[in-house]
C-alpha cells in the first residue's frame, strides 16, 4: 500500500492538469518510489484506482517507458550509455569495468540486491563519454578508476564524488552539479518531493533478480 | 577570434558563476525582455518580432518559429504552448546544457512564447532522465514564481500564466511532437496523425504549439535586442545561432554556439581541436544520428539547412559526430540501429518489423557473417522503411543505414568475407535482453 503522503503527493499532480490521466506518468514515479524501486502488479492497481484509470490502460503505459521496472532491480542503478557517439569514445570499456567489479552481466542485479547494471541509449552527455546515470545523477569520464571508486561509495551507502570538471578543454558542457552547489536534495526529486526514501527491495532479490 | 572572444546569443552569459540564479540571470539583462513585453508589446507584436526574426526549430526541422505560431486558431480557448525538452537524439547535449546552467533564459523564451500564443497554461516535458535538470528548473519556476513573472496577473498587466513542468520516463520517440503530447496526456508516447496538427488540434485536442528548448531560449534576445540583431548573424535562410554539439572522436568535445552558416570544418579544427590522437577524418554526422553520413570530401559544407541538403544530409540538431580513420563503420550502423530498433514505439509495421530485421542482418554482417547480397538487402530494407512508417523514426532509422553504404561500401564488402579485427571488435550485445 501506498503511504498517505504518496497519496496525497498524487492528488497535488492531479491538480497541474486538465485530467487525471495525465498525472500517470508522474504518479507511477511516486508509486515506484514507494515500492523500493520497481512497480509491482499491485502497485499498478493501486495507481490505477487512484487515477480512475484501466488497470489495462496503467500497465500500457508503465511497460512502455524504459525508467519504469516491473520486475525488480537493485537498489543501485548504474546505467551505462553505450549509443555510438559514446561508444566510440569507449563506452564498452566501462561496461566492462563494472561487469567486472560487480560480477554480474547487463541487466542483472548483484545476489545482495545492491547493483543492477543496465545499458542504456544517449543520455545527451556525449561530450564526456564514457558515462553512467547512476540513480539520479550522471557520473562522467569512466575509467576503470572512477568505475570502482563509484562502485566503492555507493557499497559504504554513500554518494560518489563527482570527478573534477577540470578535463574540459573547450567548448562549454552540460555540467554535473553537486547537490551542495544547487541547494538541494535531488534523491527523491522525482517527481518534485521526496516520499519515502529508497529500501532494500520488497522481494528476495538472489534468485528472482539474479536474471532480471 | 578565439572561440571565448566571438559573439554568442544563448551562451552568453552561459558561463558567468550562478548565472542559474535569477539575481545573477536580472543582473545580466535577465526578464528585461519579459517586462518589456509585458508593458510595451501585445501578444502579437512579440509574435510578428519573432517571426521577422526568421526564427527556425531548432528541434531538427528547422520551421520558422513565428509562422508555427501564427498557424494557431485566434478564437480558440484554452491554447498550450509545450517545450520540448526530450532531448534524446544521439550525439546532441545542447538542450541539456541550457536547462542545468542557464534555466530563466528558458523559462522567459517559454512566458514570451506563451505570451505571443496567448496561452494561459503551458508545459516543460523534460526527459525523464534529466532529473537534475528538472531540478534546476523546478528551483528557477519557484524564484521566478517569487519575482512574480509566473502567476495570477503578471506584473500587473493582467496576464495569467502558470507553468507546470512535467517528466518523461524514457522513451526516444516522446521527442517527437504529437508522442509527446500523447505522453503528456499520459498515453504511451505513440505519435499521432497529421494532420490534424497540433497548431489546431495538439494537447486536449487544443491549439498547440511544441518548441524546442533551444528554440524559445531565443526569444528573449529577439524580443530585447530586435529581429534585425538576430538577423545580424547566420544566412538569409536561417539566421541566428545554432549550438553545435560534438561529440566522437575529437579532441575537445562539447557545446559550440556559432552563427548558422559556420563550415564544419571550422567547427571541428578551431573549435573541437580537430579529430582526436592526430588521426584523419573518416566521415561524420552533422545532425544527430537520424541524418545522413557524409564523408571528409564534405567538410567544408556550412552548417546550414539547404548547404548541407545540398551536400546529401540534414542539419538536424546540428548534433556533430566525428569518426576517425579507424571507426568501423559496420559496427556504428549496426550500433545505431539497435538504437532504433529499441526506440520504435511499435505502432506501425514498417519501423517496428523494419529495423529488428535491419539489426538481425547488420548483427550478421557487424560478426562477419555476412552473405552475397546483403548490402542489397539493407538498402531494399531500408527503403521500405522510409516514408512508409508512421512518423519519421523510421526515416531517421533509415538514414545511418542507407548513408553508410553509400558512403562506405567497401567496408561493408570487405566485412562480408572477412571477419572483422579481434583487437577492436565489440559484440552487438542486446541492451537489457530487450
Ligand atoms: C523521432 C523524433 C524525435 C524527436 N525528438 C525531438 C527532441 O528530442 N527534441 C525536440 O525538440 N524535437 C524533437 N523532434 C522534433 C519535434 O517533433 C518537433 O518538430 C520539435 O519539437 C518542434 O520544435 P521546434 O520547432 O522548436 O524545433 C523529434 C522528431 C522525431 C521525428
Ligand atoms: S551517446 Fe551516450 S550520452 Fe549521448
Amino acid at each position: 500500500m501506498m503511504s498517505d503522503a504518496a497519496i496525497a503527493r498524487i492528488e497535488e499532480i492531479c491538480k497541474e492538469y486538465p485530467n487525471r490521466k495525465s498525472a500517470l506518468v508522474p504518479a507511477l514515479y511516486v508509486a515506484q518510489r514507494e515500492y523500493g524501486g520497481w512497480l509491482p502488479r499491485e502497485a499498478l492497481r493501486e495507481v490505477a484506482e487512484e487515477l480512475d484509470l484501466p488497470d489495462s490502460h496503467v500497465y500500457a503505459v508503465a511497460s512502455f517507458y524504459s525508467m519504469f521496472f516491473l520486475k525488480p532491480v537493485g537498489q543501485n542503478i548504474i546505467q551505462v550509455c553505450t549509443t555510438s557517439p559514446c561508444e566510440l569514445r569507449g563506452a564498452r570499456d566501462a561496461v566492462e569495468c563494472f561487469k567486472k567489479r560487480l560480477g554480474v552481466g547487463v541487466g542483472e542485479t548483484t545476489a545482495d540486491g545492491q547493483f543492477t547494471l543496465m545499458e542504456v541509449e544517449c543520455l545527451a552527455a556525449c561530450d564526456r563519454a564514457p558515462m553512467a546515470q547512476i540513480n539520479e545523477d550522471y557520473y562522467l569520464d569512466i575509467d576503470e578508476t572512477r568505475a570502482n571508486e563509484i562502485v566503492d561509495a555507493l557499497s559504504r551507502g554513500e554518494k560518489p564524488p563527482y570527478a573534477e570538471f577540470e578535463k574540459n578543454l573547450g567548448g562549454s558542457h552540460p555540467i554535473a552539479f553537486s547537490d551542495e552547489e544547487l541547494g538541494i536534495d535531488v534523491s527523491g526529486i522525482m517527481p518534485a518531493e521526496p516520499v519515502v526514501k529508497k529500501e532494500k527491495p520488497a522481494e528476495a532479490p538472489a534468485d528472482a533478480a539474479a536474471k532480471a | 577570434m578565439a572561440y571565448e572572444d566571438e559573439p554568442k546569443i544563448i551562451h552568453q552569459h552561459i558561463n558567468v558563476p550562478d548565472i542559474r540564479k535569477i539575481g545573477v540571470y536580472e543582473a545580466n539583462g535577465g526578464y528585461s525582455a519579459w517586462r518589456k513585453a509585458l508593458s510595451e508589446m501585445s501578444g502579437d507584436e512579440v509574435l510578428n518580432e519573432v517571426k521577422a526574426s526568421g526564427l527556425g526549430g531548432r528541434g531538427g526541422a528547422w520551421f520558422p518559429t513565428g509562422v508555427k505560431w501564427s498557424f494557431m486558431p485566434k478564437p480558440v480557448f484554452p491554447k498550450y504552448l509545450v517545450c520540448n525538452c526530450d532531448e534524446s537524439e544521439p550525439g546532441t547535449f545542447s538542450n541539456r546544457e541550457i536547462v542545468l546552467k542557464h534555466p530563466h533564459i528558458l523559462l522567459e523564451g517559454f512566458m514570451l512564447g506563451c505570451y505571443a500564443i496567448g496561452c494561459n497554461h503551458g508545459y516543460i516535458y523534460v526527459r525523464g532522465e534529466m532529473m537534475k535538470g528538472y531540478a534546476v528548473l523546478r528551483q528557477a519556476l519557484a524564484e521566478a514564481r517569487a519575482r512574480g513573472y509566473v502567476g495570477k496577473n503578471v506584473l500587473g498587466s493582467g496576464f495569467d500564466l502558470e507553468i507546470t513542468l512535467h517528466t518523461g520516463a524514457g522513451a526516444y520517440i516522446c521527442g517527437e511532437e504529437t508522442a509527446l503530447l500523447s505522453s503528456l496526456e499520459g498515453d504511451r508516447g505513440q505519435p499521432r496523425l497529421k494532420p490534424p496538427f497540433p497548431a489546431v488540434a495538439g494537447l486536449y485536442a487544443k491549439p498547440t504549439s511544441v518548441n524546442n528548448v533551444e528554440t524559445l531560449s531565443n526569444v528573449a534576445y529577439i524580443i530585447r535586442e530586435g529581429a534585425d540583431a538576430f538577423k545580424q548573424y547566420g544566412t538569409e535562410e536561417k539566421p541566428g545561432m545554432k549550438i553545435v554539439s560534438v561529440s566522437g572522436h575529437v579532441n575537445r568535445p562539447g557545446n559550440y554556439e556559432c552563427p548558422v552558416g559556420t563550415p564544419i570544418r571550422k567547427v571541428l579544427e578551431e573549435y573541437a581541436g580537430g579529430v582526436w590522437k592526430g588521426k584523419e577524418l573518416k566521415g561524420f554526422y552533422p545532425g544527430g544520428s537520424s541524418t545522413p553520413m557524409l564523408g571528409p570530401d564534405k567538410l567544408d559544407t556550412p552548417l546550414a539547412p539547404k548547404a548541407i541538403e545540398a551536400a546529401g544530409s540534414i542539419l538536424g540538431t546540428a548534433g556533430l559526430c566525428i569518426f576517425d580513420e579507424d571507426t568501423d563503420i559496420v559496427h556504428v550502423a549496426a550500433r545505431l540501429i539497435r538504437f532504433y530498433k529499441h526506440e520504435s514505439c511499435g505502432k506501425c509495421t514498417p519501423c517496428r518489423e523494419g529495423n529488428d530485421w535491419l539489426v538481425a542482418v547488420l548483427r550478421r554482417l557487424d560478426e562477419g557473417r555476412g552473405k552475397d547480397g546483403d548490402l542489397d538487402m539493407l538498402l531494399d530494407m531500408a527503403g521500405n522503411i522510409a516514408g512508409r512508417s508512421f512518423c519519421l523514426l523510421g526515416d531517421a532509422a533509415a538514414a545511418p543505414v542507407v548513408s553508410s553504404i553509400k558512403e562506405f561500401r567497401a567496408d561493408f564488402e570487405k566485412r562480408i568475407t572477412n571477419p572483422p579485427d579481434e583487437k577492436i571488435f565489440i559484440p552487438l550485445s542486446i541492451a537489457n535482453g530487450h
